[in-house]
């Protein structure tokens, strides 16, 4: 256990009060002539061991009543001991550790990052059982239960070390649970510590039900405690790479990159210098920023030189009380040429498209009914109005995922949308033909500039967009991330992400009566753009978040380029090299949500399983705050209350034949 | 009588009230003269008694010849008599009497006021009165007598009297029950603070001599309530004997135990035909005085 206000227990020789006031009490007695000394010799004689202990019930409580005083006023949080206390040691412990991201978040002393906290927590109190019980590690990274011969062997062992990835909580609950089936031990309790981030633990996620009826069917005698590890740092930022493009059509000696700085600013402060660190294939650079509160999106270019073949790059941000946010890393493949097609209904929109592709590369186009190219030849497709057949649907989805972009506009007459449209774009729905008849719908008032197809330019200019008159859309529903939408709301530009590639949704046409986009200042750079960012899907230039790739895609001899010595591609992020493949690995998205599970969700995913919580120290504010002193408090009420009762009056002895003050009658014998 | 010594112990006021109600016995009561209270001998005063008939020696005198007309034979028509009682005040001198809490008086000084009261109105109701201190130093016995003087006797011995020294009650009633004539009537002013056992023999010794035994108890408030707010050492009036203790730790079996106390004296005092009354020290005299004087009444009228 431990507290909050240590500095109370300064206080602690007040315990010695009541036992003092008492002595002195008993010191000053008076003297007092008395007559019936014969009864109150009876009664010293028969009461004097009832009395004794009375007098000692009275004086331990109000002892009692100090003591418990001191502690609530310590501010005790539930801990180790006062848990342990209760229950006998288990047959075994299994110790779940979050390796995510996340958990490499410094604790509260500045020093430790939050998963060594735990290990230490761990470490501390296992002790109590070692020998007694067996120990079992499960770690979030690797999900493999390790049996431990010791508890003095946790800290030195592999899976138990930092990594880039994300932690699955119902999954790792279902491998606990699967070897607990397996092994059977007579009692269990699970050591879990975690950061309590929300993605990770998915608490409205069904399969916590399913697990819940599976422990309890299994008839397991399974104690959960959860230790809550928690990183309050402000003023801290995050760097993300989203995009990185080689050497392309456009600049041949160049590589660009687009990074998004998150977090929140100093208190009082709307904008800060910082300084960025960019190391291009191994020559570091630092170079200046601005950092709005919020996001600030970072876009940049890099010269080559003569070197356009494949490349890495790697940003850094001054290192903060996360520091394993402030790095981010990417990767480029070798100069290739960008090939689009265009596949459209109408031959006008067809042809400008074409000529709108031609400025980023070479573009081929053919008609929807006329029998398609190899599509992994293509970068980029655009594809305009309806998909033919489910084949059609499932080979553009094929690209798709394997790191192509589709552009997709509609068709330029109502049809029924068809079921292969509709899988292929990821549940999203044409609705119907829209005519704009309201004019404040006829302008895009607002876009994503930071990034996609309608960002600034380098230079820092808007598209046109404003300026770009509509009249006539499609109306869809089920987008999700909308890069640019009409003034009423209605999407003109969505993406969907499917597998490794992206899908691209207009809701309008180059063609008079639809909108003025054919005059090419909106569409020519929007196709540009498209194209440049297909590019940096290179085949041998990968980028993916660390711990989502399968075995299969890491199969090779992959060398560290940058990132922790001795990375391993499957858990940390980093740059690496197999032969002229490029691997860029980041921390997954999700961990830079500083959303946390609140209580009533996690009770909620708990309810049916045996749990506590259990709090590292110097925790801030937060749902799962385990102070006691409630029970200390009430723990005191109670002491008070039994020692009022103790120094109760109690029910008068009634002597008869005596008359009152103001009754005076004597007793007459019959 | 000593005007001082008078109006120490006596309140006019309170006798002149007091005197229109006599102190009656519920027993017969030899006398010396007659008087209001009844004998274990005929005699001729006006309240018819019995018929007995005539056997040879009686005085012919005393022949109902209307019954003799009436019935040829011979009766004697006899008649209660009534003669004055001979009370014997005992007044309890042990050290446990000079008990007083605050403003209270002491119960000595509550019961010498008993004494003088009672031995006023019994001799203005024309009985005799005597009294016997219990204490280490007595004064001198007074017998009982009928005088006027006499109670001047009885202040006087009473003003030089004091309470200290073990009680010696039980002793005194059996000196008494030996020494005085039987028939009288015997009243204790004490507060009773000894052997149970013994006090009982030494009122069935006075009951065995066929005396009306009248026990006044008097007790302090403070006894009966034992109300202390802070510990106390308690020391012994009647010897050297000290306690100390906390009053609020044992005040609940003090009081069971003078409970057990009061409870057995009233059951003893029933068996034996006593009569057992107990004043607070803190109600007025006259109170007490005339609610045993009224209940007197009310037995010997019943009886």
């Amino acid at each position: 256990m431990t507290f909050l206000q240590p500095i109370v227990f300064w206080g602690l020789p007040l315990l010695l009060l009541p036992v003092i006031i008492h002595l002195i009490n008993r010191l000053r007695h008076k003297p007092q002539v008395w007559a019936a000394m014969r009864f109150l010799q009876a009664a010293t004689r028969s009461a004097v061991s009832h009395a004794k202990l009375k007098q000692f019930l009275i004086l331990a409580m109000r002892v009692l009543a100090v003591l418990l005083l001191t502690l609530f006023l310590a501010r005790p949080l539930s801990g180790d001991w006062l848990g342990w206390m209760w229950h006998p040691a288990p047959d075994a412990i299994v110790l779940m550790l979050d390796r995510s991201a996340s958990m490499e978040a410094r604790a509260a002393d500045g020093t430790k990052s939050l998963r060594e906290e735990a290990l230490n927590i761990f470490a501390q109190n296992a002790k109590a059982f070692d020998g007694r019980a067996r120990f079992v590690l499960l770690d979030s990274a690797t999900q493999r239960v390790e049996e431990l011969a010791s508890i003095n062997s946790l800290m030195s062992l592999s899976s138990v070390r930092a990594t880039d990835t994300a932690a699955d909580w119902p999954s790792m609950f279902g491998s606990l649970l699967k070897w607990s089936l397996d092994a059977k031990p007579g009692s269990l309790e699970v050591w879990v510590a975690t950061d309590l981030q929300k993605s990770n633990w998915r608490p409205s996620d069904p399969v916590w039900r399913s697990l819940e009826a599976q422990f309890a069917g299994a008839g397991l005698q399974v104690r959960f405690r959860l230790l809550e590890l928690i990183h309050t740092g402000r003023g801290e930022q995050s760097l993300r790479v989203d995009e990185v493009t080689g050497p392309s059509n456009r600049s041949r000696d160049a590589v660009h990159f687009s990074a998004l700085v998150q977090g929140d600013l100093a208190q009082g402060k709307t904008a800060i210098s910082s300084s960025l660190s960019v190391n291009l294939n191994g020559s570091s650079t630092d170079q200046s920023v601005s950092l709005r509160e919020g996001s600030t999106r970072v876009r940049r270019s890099l010269n080559l030189g003569a070197n356009t073949n494949g490349g890495w790059i790697s940003l850094s941000l001054p290192p903060d009380g996360s520091p394993q946010d402030n790095t981010a890393y990417g990767v480029y493949g070798p100069a290739q040429p960008s090939r689009a097609l265009v596949v459209a209904e109408d031959k006008r929109v067809g042809r400008l498209l074409e000529l709108a592709l031609r400025t980023a590369g070479s573009a081929q186009r053919v008609e929807p009914t006329a029998t398609l190219p190899v599509l992994q030849n293509f970068q980029v497709i655009v594809w305009q109005g309806a998909i033919p057949s489910q084949t059609v649907g499932d080979a553009l989805r094929q690209h798709v995922t394997a790191g192509g972009t589709l552009l997709f506009l509609p068709s330029t007459a109502q049809v029924t949308n068809s079921p292969a449209a509709g899988e292929l774009l990821a549940g999203l729905v044409w609705t119907s033909i829209d005519a704009i008849t309201n004019t404040a719908a006829l302008r895009v008032e607002r876009w994503n500039e930071e990034e996609g197809p309608f960002a600034r330019t380098e230079e820092g200019y808007s598209l046109p967009l404003r300026q770009t008159e509509f009249g006539k859309r499609w109306i869809i529903s089920g987008a999700t991330n909308t890069l640019a939408a009409f003034a009423d709301g209605a999407p003109l530009l969505a993406r969907q992400s499917v597998g490794d590639g992206k899908i691209y949704v207009i809701t309008t046409l180059p063609l008079p009566g639809w909108s003025t986009l054919g005059e090419g200042r909106v569409l020519v750079p929007m196709l540009a753009r498209l194209a440049e960012t297909a590019l940096s899907r290179n085949a041998n230039a990968r980028m993916s978040e660390a711990g989502k790739l399968s075995s299969r895609e890491l199969e090779g001899n992959w060398r560290v380029m940058a990132g922790p010595t001795g990375g391993d591609p499957r858990i940390n992020a980093g740059v690496y090299r197999d032969g002229d493949r490029w691997l860029a690995l980041n921390r997954p998205a999700s961990e830079d949500d500083s959303e946390r599970v609140t209580a009533d969700e996690m009770q909620s995913a708990l309810k049916g399983l045996s749990w506590n919580f259990w709090q590292e120290k110097q925790k801030t504010d937060s749902p799962f705050r385990g102070e006691i002193w409630r029970i200390f408090l009430m723990c005191m009420l109670l002491a008070l209350l039994f020692e009022g009762w103790l120094i109760l009056p109690r029910k008068e002895v009634v002597i008869s034949g005596l008359g009152s003050p103001t009754a005076r009658t004597g007793g007459v014998a019959p | 009588m000593s005007e001082s010594l008078a109006s120490k112990y006596l309140d006019s006021a309170v006798l002149s009230r007091l005197m229109a109600q006599p102190l009656l016995t519920t027993m017969a009561m030899q006398g010396t003269v007659s008087g209001l209270h009844r004998s274990p001998h005929k005699g001729s005063s006006v309240e018819f008694a019995e018929y007995r008939n005539y056997a040879p020696g009686d005085d012919l005198r005393r022949l109902d010849w209307r019954v003799f007309a009436r019935t040829d034979r011979f009766f004697l028509k006899e008649f209660e008599a009534e003669t004055n009682l001979r009370c014997h005040l005992v007044l309890d001198g042990s050290g446990s009497m000079a008990f007083s809490y605050k403003t209270n008086p002491a119960k000595f000084d509550y019961a010498r006021r008993l004494v003088a009261t009672f031995a006023y109105l019994l001799v203005h109701q024309g009985d005799a009165a005597g009294l016997t201190i219990c204490s280490r130093t007595p004064p001198p016995e007074i017998p009982p007598k009928r005088t006027p003087s006499h109670v001047q006797l009885i202040l006087e011995s009473i003003d030089t009297a004091t309470a200290e020294g073990e009680t010696l009650v039980v002793k005194e009633l059996h000196a008494m029950a030996e020494r005085i004539r039987p028939r009288a009537m015997v009243v204790v002013i004490s507060d009773f603070f000894c052997d149970l056992e013994e006090l009982v023999g030494a009122v069935q010794h006075l009951r065995f001599k066929k005396h009306d035994v009248v026990m006044l108890q008097l007790l302090d408030r403070q006894e009966v309530e034992f109300k202390f707010d802070h510990p106390v050492r308690f020391q012994d009036l009647e010897s050297s004997t000290s306690i100390v203790a906390e009053p609020q730790l044992i005040r609940e079996e003090y009081l069971r135990q003078l409970s057990l106390f009061q409870d057995s004296l009233r059951q003893k005092a029933s068996e034996m035909r006593v009569d057992l009354r107990t004043f607070m020290t803190d109600e007025p005299i006259e109170k007490a005085a005339s609610g045993l004087l009224l209940a007197r009444a009310q037995l010997a009228t019943a009886g």
